[in-house]
């Protein structure tokens, strides 16, 4: 009723969306890119792209799906830019192993730790979670290398990250802590 | 939002969206979950145990003013014919702008060498804190003491500022060098393990890992593994020892190594590492030696040992220890 007397100005309305919503789409941006200045790039593009489209989507009704969805696309097309590049980073990475693995060890405990939990994790459950974990595959493509269904990657991944929480539930509260005091 | 009620959220699912796998329907119900209740902690547990993995790379959520500023920037200008006067005041406000903005960075500039800091480790002072840094290095913080950290950690580079005893773990990173502030003195650091003890009159530096340069205005010194640096504030004077007292910093790495000690001095570790009282009750007792390693100790296991290695009997109460006996000769 307010708003009929006193409309609000589409750029309040953007405004209020975009503070709704930023931080949660940079965080799904994250978890599809992997990189928190892609992520950036990405949702501001997002949002650049709705305040075009403004006339046409009802920015309190629709904006929220729209900026998802887009987020989504603008995601996988870097993902599949990307591809190349990760390819790149792999063998770059292989050939500095020695060095990597020195670095490792300068945290040797949690690395420790970290192994220990992975070790408890059945076989299969263990084979899926490197695959995505350090390989960075898709579900869909660990699923076809090992000829099973999606579904099983899913149901897999959800069981061995319960377990990695289980297993390392005392370092995980400590970095929560931190985190929150690190906000 | 009643839309996305139909998206159960378990694990499985929110494992999905952590790597990267969600819909944008899934992820907005998981948004929506997330507002409610406990749901976040729950969340960032499992976030945590995603990230935790070596090689992965920490999510970190972004500034919204700053965001909101660089889009609102970006936005193609609504475009309108503009008056002398709507001109006068565009250039009145462009010049504030460009006012505004040499201000900041004369202000950064001037201020680049004082880091705004910030607390760290939280939890009751009088308690033992472990934590990681979000690079990855660990830091445990003894009783009575604090640590903060730059604002800009991480940035350039990983600045920390100490006051009392800290033992740091730091993940190597040439390009970011890892500085600890205390007082005059600064510790800079690749990637190694190394204690900071702020004792009276002097801080005590003592490495277990790799190498650090300490340096203050005048004055450098470079510590290697198994080698202790001292720093005297008062004469602004850097020394070198050739060894480290390992049990001095037991209550980071939980390792006691006694080799012929006397009680006293053995007790004077325990005390410092457990945050007790242990008194003699007759000065034969000062007389008593004993060589030992314990790792990973609660202190009624090695009071129980010293007991019987030295036929001594001991009482606590308030965590003040009594022990008594006949001595050794």
């Amino acid at each position: 009723m307010n708003k009929l007397i006193n409309p609000q100005s589409a750029k309040d309305i953007y405004r209020q969306c975009f503070h709704d919503n930023f931080e949660r789409l940079h965080r799904y941006a994250f978890t599809l890119l992997q990189d928190n200045e892609e992520a950036r790039d990405v949702v501001q593009q997002a949002f650049i792209k709705l305040w075009q489209k403004r006339d046409e989507i009802n920015l309190e009704l629709a904006g929220r799906s729209y900026l998802y969805t887009t987020v989504q696309r603008l995601c996988i097309n870097i993902y599949r830019h990307n591809k190349v590049r990760r390819h790149y980073k792999d063998s770059v990475l292989a050939t500095h192993q020695e060095e990597y693995t020195d670095h490792q060890l300068e945290n040797r405990e949690i690395s420790n730790r970290i192994s220990a939990a992975m070790d408890a994790l059945p076989p299969k459950c263990r084979e899926i979670f490197c695959k995505s974990r350090f390989e960075e595959k898709k579900y869909a493509e660990i699923a076809a290398e090992l000829n099973i269904s999606v579904k099983t990657v899913e149901v897999q991944m959800g069981k061995a990250l319960k377990i990695m929480r289980e297993q390392l539930a005392d370092i995980i509260t400590i970095s929560i802590i931190l985190i929150a005091y690190f906000k | 939002m009643s839309l996305h009620q139909k998206i159960a959220i378990d694990t499985t699912l929110l494992t999905r969206y952590l790597a990267g796998e969600a819909t944008p329907d899934e992820a907005m119900a998981i948004d929506d979950w997330l507002k409610e209740g406990t749901h976040i902690q729950e969340f960032e547990r499992l976030q945590q145990s995603w990230q935790l993995i070596y090689g992965a790379i920490a999510y970190q959520a972004p500034k919204e003013d700053q965001e909101w500023a660089a889009l609102e920037a970006a936005l193609p200008a609504t475009k309108k014919h503009g008056s002398l006067r709507r001109m006068v005041v565009r250039y009145a406000v462009a010049a504030l702008i460009t006012g505004v903005l040499l201000g900041a960075g004369l202000y950064t500039y001037l201020h680049y060498s004082r880091p705004v800091w910030q607390q760290a480790l939280a939890g009751a002072a009088r308690d033992v804190r472990k934590g990681v840094l979000p690079d990855g290095s660990g830091i445990v913080i003894n009783r009575n003491s604090t640590l903060q950290y730059a604002a800009d950690y991480n940035k350039d580079d990983r600045k920390v500022l100490l006051e009392g005893e800290g033992y740091f773990n730091v993940v190597a990173d040439k390009e970011r060098p890892f500085i600890v502030h205390n007082g005059a003195l600064k510790i800079q650091v690749l990637g190694t393990s190394f204690n900071v003890k702020e004792d009276t009159g002097r801080t005590i530096v003592t490495v277990t890992a790799g190498k650090v340069k300490l340096y203050t205005e005048d004055h450098e010194l470079i510590v290697a593994a198994g080698q202790t640096g001292t720093y005297l504030p008062a004469t602004d004077e850097l020394l070198l020892s050739n060894s480290v007292d390992a049990n001095s910093i037991s209550y980071a790495t939980g390792d006691f190594s006694f080799q012929d000690m006397s009680l006293p001095d053995i007790c004077h570790h325990l005390e410092n590492t457990f945050g007790v009282q242990i008194i003699l009750n007759n000065a034969q007792l000062s007389q008593c030696r004993m060589s030992a390693h314990f790792k990973d100790r609660p202190l009624s296991y090695i009071m129980d040992i010293m007991s019987a290695t030295l036929d001594i009997e001991y009482t606590t109460k308030d965590s003040i220890i009594h022990i008594s006996g006949n001595g050794c000769n």
